[in-house]
């Protein structure tokens, strides 16, 4: 009886360890065309903006296939021609979020800013409106025209800042006719952010847009639509608020502007913003280099994708060469609306 | 309240007695620190196999369910904190965790007095908790190993004595049974971990998520102490089409033994 149970234990002992699959086993080798297989893979997969981009991604396999099957790496500067040969790939999608992180470099693409007019002269803005400023952490402001007009630059989404601050920032402005909010040349970063920026202007609760994820390989497989909103500000601020963005207002300050045409009193003036709208996630390759990619489409409140940037209210380009123009039309259109009043 | 104290405070002086010529011991508290290397692979966050070392305290108790030293049933308590650091094979990236696990169960013991020999299995109640964070990931940093198994746990133990002391060699093992665990949506950034939750938990047994804990420990009985060192080992498998999780950790361990017995009724122990 015991040798029986015994035969029974030994035979399910058996029986568990067979039906270990050991993932530790299934480790791709490190070669470049292993590594150019997986990063096209990766893309292939997770990556969310095909529709918009209009990439056949199939072809850029056949297109690049060839130059790694043949690949070795012998050297170590061999590894900086795979990491071009990579970049140059990734670089077909034409996408800001899109980047190869290795110890040595970091893939950037500029495709999406080259050939649209700049609207941002740092040296201006220093020289004749942000003098004498004050800092509620990332937030630089300052009052201008007089003192009739609050003025806020935030320069990136990645500087954090406090609901506490932005509140103190705005009870600055108190007697201010209006505030110009400037995120030109803000290349992005949290989206917590980009809502705690927009907070204050809403004075009702309003769905500002949709996002969707990926919800499986295919290039079509995505979530259903999940709504964004801002919730009711407790009157923070009444008076018009116009935002001021250029191309180089990329993702998150992307995103920013395209919540703040639902905003009350608002009015975006500038240029077409970058872009940006596909929140990036990130993933491995066999050599340990990580890609960065657009894994999350947003779109706006009428679900239009917002990855092509947004169109300003009013278009302003920058010409002069002592003034700001955008902020010029910016004041000027805040103390028309209050002479009408 | 004042009893846990009151062992808190005998603890502390190390006033420990020697593993128990009887065969009954009814209260016995190791206090272990394990060190060691550790390897794990979580697809959610990445591809690849990290490798890297853990440091983890452990604290336990064995107890029987009464006082009468005839009886076979007893009952044990566990608690786990590890931390681990492990670096991708190109030392690339890092994953830090934390991982906090508890459980209790019974065991039936069948003893051998005149051997020393002592074989035990019964259930147990697994709870994990076992927390990663990416360093370098971007949206998607954070993962975790969540878990509640029933477990099928057994054991044999073998207690000597030899030039005035008293020895015990011992060896646990532990294996999932039946449980739940939690799978992240393979497609979600840290900002949608919270939608659907609940959908993310599943039902979970030997044919898709694996969990093997054992332990070779040998005791020692010094003059006023008794002290431990042994090897455990863990291994920990799950997962979907998608994706495959796993750990696997080989610790050295040390520790502490207190043995005494807890008088029912009253408020102090006796030793």
């Amino acid at each position: 009886m015991v040798r029986k149970w015994v035969v029974y234990g030994v035979w399910c002992v058996i029986w568990l360890l067979s039906s270990c699959t050991h993932p530790f086993d299934e480790q791709k080798d490190n070669t470049p065309l292993n590594n150019f297989e997986a990063l096209w893979q990766i893309i292939d997969e997770k990556y969310c903006l095909f529709d918009d981009k209009k990439t056949d991604w199939n072809s850029v396999y056949s297109a690049y296939y060839q130059r790694f099957d043949t690949m070795k790496i012998v050297e170590y500067e061999d590894n900086y021609r795979f990491f071009d040969g990579l970049e140059e790939m990734l670089n077909e999608l034409e996408d800001g979020h899109v980047n190869l992180y290795s110890p040595f470099d970091i893939s950037v693409c500029g495709q999406w800013y080259e050939g649209y007019p700049t609207n941002f002269d740092s040296e201006i803005l220093t020289k004749y409106y942000l003098k004498d400023y004050r800092r509620a952490n990332g937030l630089n402001y300052c009052m201008i025209d007089g003192d009739s007009i609050g003025y806020v630059y935030y320069g990136s989404f990645s500087d954090g800042f406090s609901l506490t601050n932005w509140l103190a920032v705005l009870n600055y402005f108190a007697k201010c006719r209006g505030i110009v909010l400037d995120v030109r040349n803000n290349g992005g970063g949290s989206m917590d952010n980009a809502y705690r920026l927009a907070a204050p202007f809403f004075t009702k609760d309003t769905v500002v847009g949709y996002w969707q994820h990926k919800s499986g390989p295919g290039h079509e497989d995505f979530s259903k639509f999940e709504p964004m909103r801002m919730n009711e500000s407790k009157g923070y601020w009444r008076r018009p608020v116009v935002v001021l963005c250029n191309r180089r207002s990329y993702s998150a300050a992307n995103f920013f502007v395209s919540i703040m045409r639902y905003a009350d009193n608002c009015l975006i003036l500038g240029g077409i913003s970058g872009g940006g709208g596909g929140m990036p996630m990130s993933y491995e390759l066999p050599n340990g280099w990580m890609v960065r990619f657009s894994s999350v489409k947003m779109y706006d409140r009428d679900r239009i994708s917002i990855e092509a940037g947004i169109k300003p209210h009013l278009l302003v380009n920058q010409h002069s060469e002592d003034k700001d123009d955008l902020i010029e039309e910016a004041v000027r259109l805040i103390n028309s609306a209050y002479e009408k009043k | 309240m004042r009893k846990w104290l009151c062992i808190l405070f005998l603890s502390i002086g190390f006033q420990s007695i020697a593993l128990s010529d009887d065969w009954i011991i009814e209260h016995e508290n190791v206090l272990s620190l394990r060190y060691g290397g550790m390897w794990q692979q979580d697809q959610y966050l990445s591809p690849l196999l990290y490798s890297g070392q853990q440091i983890g305290i452990s604290n336990e108790w064995w107890q029987g369910f009464n006082q009468d030293s005839t009886k076979h049933w007893q009952h044990v308590g566990q608690a786990h904190i590890t931390g681990g650091m492990a670096y991708s094979e190109r030392m690339n990236n890092l994953i830090y965790s934390v991982g906090l696990q508890g459980g209790w169960g019974a065991q039936y013991a069948w003893k051998w007095k005149e051997l020393g020999l002592q074989a035990l299995v019964g259930p147990y109640l697994d709870v994990e908790l076992f927390g990663k964070m990416h360093a370098s990931n971007v949206n998607k940093p954070y993962s975790m190993d969540l878990a509640v198994n029933m477990c099928a746990m057994g054991g044999v133990s073998w207690a000597f004595k030899a030039k005035k002391t008293s020895y015990r060699l011992r060896y646990l093992v532990r294996l999932n049974v039946l449980g739940m665990d939690y799978i992240p949506d393979y497609w979600h950034s840290y900002f949608e971990m919270g939608e659907g939750v609940l959908g993310n938990f599943r039902c979970a047994g030997l044919w898709n998520h694996r969990h093997l804990k054992h332990e070779l420990t040998f005791d020692m009985q010094f003059v006023r102490s008794t002290w431990r060192v042994g090897l455990a080992h863990e291994y920990l498998e799950y997962g979907t089409k998608e994706m495959m999780f796993s750990r696997e950790m080989v610790s050295a361990v040390v520790g502490c033994i207190w043995q005494y017995k807890i008088n029912p009724g009253k408020s102090f122990v006796v030793w």
